[in-house]
């Protein structure tokens, strides 16, 4: 063959892309293809790790949402020494480019996601595909629920208007309107009643199981005004679940520890951080620890209100920052501990005994409601002799002791969006600076978040909240 | 006559669309060897060019057409696995057809060269990241857009006006001039990232934000211009509509430079300039935020011209402990004119003579001093930081352009 022969010969082989096409297919060596990530029972444990693991986003349960449920109403503050975190959420400026919005947004869309790739897995059914499933649809129901939550308003206030979009498919060029508030808590009761009957196992207290999908049940009723399926929830927990409470004595150390438990002693479900999966300084316990940012600090209003004798006081220590004598929140100790973090604690069994007194007082049985109430009040106070009061001061009291049970965890907020009241802040020991508005009525726009605006820019479909 | 034809393929895109084919041809035509010029007394050399052709852009990361499931997403330290890559199956070269016509010109013993360049580069199946809803989970993913077209000229001078055994200046001019427009976008839907917008009809690199309109002198609250009408101003950010301001890309830019030499002593300098671009200090919200960003370092000149009391006319607002106003919100506030011109070099060197040296059995022997970047023009008299940026015209906390003068020896031996 002659030079000008091979030349051709070369030149068309090129140009109709003789060479074999596997030749230019490279595999990254660290992903995998996404229709062959989810396949077995063994890769749909990896996927659902994942997705527990989009739980701890810093603006998601890894900080932000626990966070606001306090900072939003009355039980912490920001201090005057401050890394300039969560100022906009404080004085109620936030707007539609806000950052920490935006992350929630996103991080909750996240999880959803991931939990979808698992739940539309597949993977035929088995005692093992089954439990992922559920465990997948009660954390799609959880970040449903805190979305619908944050981005819209109550439903007691206004079930047919506009929610969040329901995503339930992995589409990554979906761009989805709105559905009503009322259409996403039909999704969340689909899916966590789903769920309860596909779970079987117990793992720990950082897994997903059949009370965990009952107890989110109880609340999504009470967030819903359903005192008759509250009620039936809760009691399921309290009754099937096994769970129990510390004694006051044990209390602090309940706290302290910072790994998951199996014994059923108060955590129905915490998000897990240990020394290696944690946000380092941006975790929800070097915000309140003195060794972190330590910028959020417990209000004097929210401190006064326990008595001396109350275990949860033991909770808050006195400090000095800035110069001031402070109230320190040491519910979540081990911001420095090498061995572990602290976790994020979705639903105790606590909540749901209040979830059942609530649903007795709304139902017209104080007695219940007392006997209940009365039973976690003296667990953390033995000296307190146990509320007396019945009808709408009952539930006062059950509100005055949500307060005081679930500080720091991130429910005072949206206790009093529930109720429709507004936020007001005691200011009688000067614990806000001038700039922190000392109310939020319930008409203010911000009572909730905005869309936000890189969602706008993207998705036609989308409406921004009134007033943003 | 020249011509090339090629075809690739590349890993870097789709299965679907993996394989591009490129080619190009020119043309080029020495006048000056015609009988007609050949004895010309002013033109001494003259070239004409022309080509065109199509290329292929690959500039994107390696697997980022693929849709993967990535792992290191551990929970209870066992392992965990999401998707990383939304992908792009489709996902195909990026294709240029340049199109340029060239005149090199000679004048008078080639003592003034002078070359002009016009072009136009048609861009299809342009590159980008876009950004999708993020009810989707994911933030982004590579696409390609749709077109644009960029055209200028491009214009270089250079002249020896006086040249004699023991004096010669040298004078050099350069400046390059681009006008960018997408002309088309898929489904016609603009693209916005943060201050950046793609539309149809716009520079690529448009900036999108608000119109800030100063201060009130009354109550010292930032204002803004409702929308691009600039006819309404409020102090309420919620009613504020983002706008076309301005492009990161420059209208122009160019050099000119200099060189007188007498005997062994020769001083020359060099100037760049650019012009037409905008500048964003991406910090600016944060050090000259009014106030909202109160414990953190502010700018002392933000600080030294904020609004003190009713009647003060400045463009700094009222200084407010944890600011609620929003008024450090992105806005033309934190946008600068990029126009500059710098002298980049200025260099005075000596040339030790020849007889000196060889009884010192030294080659070649030059002291010199050079300054770089000894004088700037800002023609922006608000800018903060210096005007020479990336070409996405971020400020993002570069380290500064050094001054220097230095002082040296060249020998040879």
């Amino acid at each position: 063959m002659n030079l000008k022969k091979i030349a051709i010969w070369l030149m068309v082989s090129m140009l109709t892309g003789a060479c074999n096409k596997k030749f230019l297919d490279l595999q990254p060596y660290d992903q995998v293809p996404l229709d062959e990530a989810i396949v077995d029972e063994n890769s749909m444990q990896t996927a659902v790790n994942g997705m527990y693991s989009s739980l701890r986003a810093v603006d998601f349960f890894g900080r932000s949402i626990p966070i606001d449920g306090d900072l939003l109403a009355d039980n912490i503050y920001i201090s005057s020494v401050n890394s300039n975190r969560y100022i906009p959420e404080i004085t109620y400026s936030y707007i539609e480019t806000n950052g920490n919005v935006q992350s929630t947004w996103a991080e909750a869309y996240n999880t959803i996601q991931r939990a979808n790739n698992v739940i539309n897995a597949t993977v035929p059914s088995s005692a093992v595909s089954d439990q992922l499933r559920g465990e997948a649809l009660t954390i799609r129901a959880l970040a449903y629920f805190e979305l619908v939550k944050f981005f819209a308003r109550p439903y007691l206030t206004d079930p047919t208007g506009a929610g969040v979009p329901l995503v339930l498919t992995y589409d990554p060029q979906i761009r989805p309107a709105r559905n009503t508030v009322a259409e996403v808590y039909q999704q969340i009761e689909t899916d966590l009643t789903n769920a309860y009957s596909l779970l079987t196992e117990d793992k720990n207290s950082s897994y997903v199981s059949r009370y965990v999908a009952q107890a989110l049940l109880a609340r999504l009723y009470q967030y819903k005004g359903d005192w008759n399926k509250a009620q039936a929830a809760a009691l399921d927990v309290v009754n099937n679940g096994g769970y129990s409470l510390a004694d006051s004595g044990s209390w602090v150390n309940y706290w302290t520890n910072p790994y998951p438990v199996s014994n059923k002693l108060e955590t129905i479900f915490e998000v897990e951080f240990d020394a290696i999966g944690n946000n380092s300084t941006d975790d929800l316990d070097a915000f309140y620890s003195q060794d972190g940012y330590g910028d959020a600090l417990c209000t004097d209003d929210l401190y006064n209100s326990y008595s001396p004798t109350d275990a949860r006081r033991a909770l808050i220590l006195p400090g000095n920052r800035g110069g001031e004598n402070v109230w320190v929140v040491n519910k979540y100790p081990n911001a420095t501990n090498p061995n572990g973090k602290d976790n994020t604690k979705i639903i105790r069994y606590a909540e749901v005994l209040l979830i059942l007194a609530e649903s007795y007082n709304r139902k017209l049985d104080d007695v219940s409601a007392r006997d209940v109430l009365n039973f976690l009040a003296t667990t953390r106070d033995p000296q307190f002799g146990g509320y007396v009061s019945s009808g709408a001061a009952l539930l006062d009291d059950i509100y005055l002791e949500r307060r005081k049970e679930l500080a720091f965890e991130g429910h005072r907020y949206w206790d009093l969006v529930r109720l429709n009241k507004d936020v007001v802040r005691n200011n009688g020991t000067g614990n806000y600076p001038p700039f922190v508005p000392l109310t939020l009525s319930v008409s203010s726009a911000k009572r909730i978040f905005p869309i936000p605006k890189a969602e706008l820019n993207v998705n036609k479909n989308m409406v921004q909240n009134p007033g943003y | 006559m020249s011509g090339s034809l090629r075809r690739d393929g590349s890993s870097r895109f789709g299965s679907n669309n993996r394989y591009g084919t490129f080619w190009s041809v020119g043309a080029a035509w020495n006048a000056d060897k015609e009988n007609f010029l050949a004895d010309s007394k002013y033109i001494s050399a003259l070239k004409l060019r022309v080509s065109y052709g199509v290329n292929g852009n690959a500039a994107i990361g390696n697997y980022g057409w693929r849709p993967t499931y990535g792992f290191g997403a551990d929970y209870n330290q066992v392992p965990g696995g999401a998707p990383t890559n939304v992908g792009n199956l489709d996902l195909t070269w990026e294709q240029n057809k340049p199109f340029d016509v060239g005149l090199e010109l000679g004048l008078l013993g080639n003592k003034i060269n002078i070359v002009a360049d016009y072009y136009r580069r048609k861009t299809s199946q342009l590159l980008q990241s876009v950004p999708l809803s993020l009810t989707s989970g994911f933030g982004s993913y590579p696409a390609n857009i749709g077109s644009m077209e960029n055209k200028g000229i491009e214009f270089t001078v250079n002249a020896t006006p006086f040249s004699s055994k023991s004096f010669r200046w040298d004078l050099s001019f350069n400046i390059a001039l681009n006008k960018n427009k997408v002309t088309s976008l898929n489904d016609n839907q603009d693209i916005i990232n943060g201050t950046n917008i793609i539309r149809v009809g716009k520079d690529i690199q448009s900036v999108y934000t608000f119109i800030w309109a100063g201060v009130d002198p009354q109550t010292g609250s930032g204002l803004w211009y409702t929308d691009e009408t600039r006819k309404t101003t409020t102090s309420d950010v919620t009613q504020v509509e983002n706008a076309i301001i301005g492009s990161a890309s420059p209208k122009g830019f160019g050099g000119f430079s200099t060189t007188v030499s007498y005997k062994g002593i020769s001083l020359s300098g060099q100037f760049n300039f650019q012009y037409g671009n905008l500048l964003l200090n991406s910090w600016g919200f944060l050090n000259e935020s009014d106030g909202a960003f109160f414990t953190l370092n502010q700018d002392k000149k933000a600080l030294d011209r904020r609004w003190k009391k009713p009647g003060d006319v400045t463009d700094f607002p009222q200084y407010v402990a944890a600011n609620s106003s929003n008024s450090n919100a992105p806005s033309s506030r934190y946008f600068f004119k990029g126009d500059y011109i710098r002298l980049r070099y200025l260099t005075l060197s000596y040339q030790i003579p020849q007889n000196i040296l060889s009884r010192l059995k030294i080659d070649n022997a030059q002291f010199y001093v050079r300054g770089t970047n000894l004088w700037t023009k800002a023609f922006d008299k608000n800018i903060t930081f210096d005007p020479e940026q990336p070409i996405n015209g971020v400020n993002d906390l570069q380290v500064l352009l050094q001054k220097t003068v230095s002082v040296g020896l060249n020998l040879n031996f």
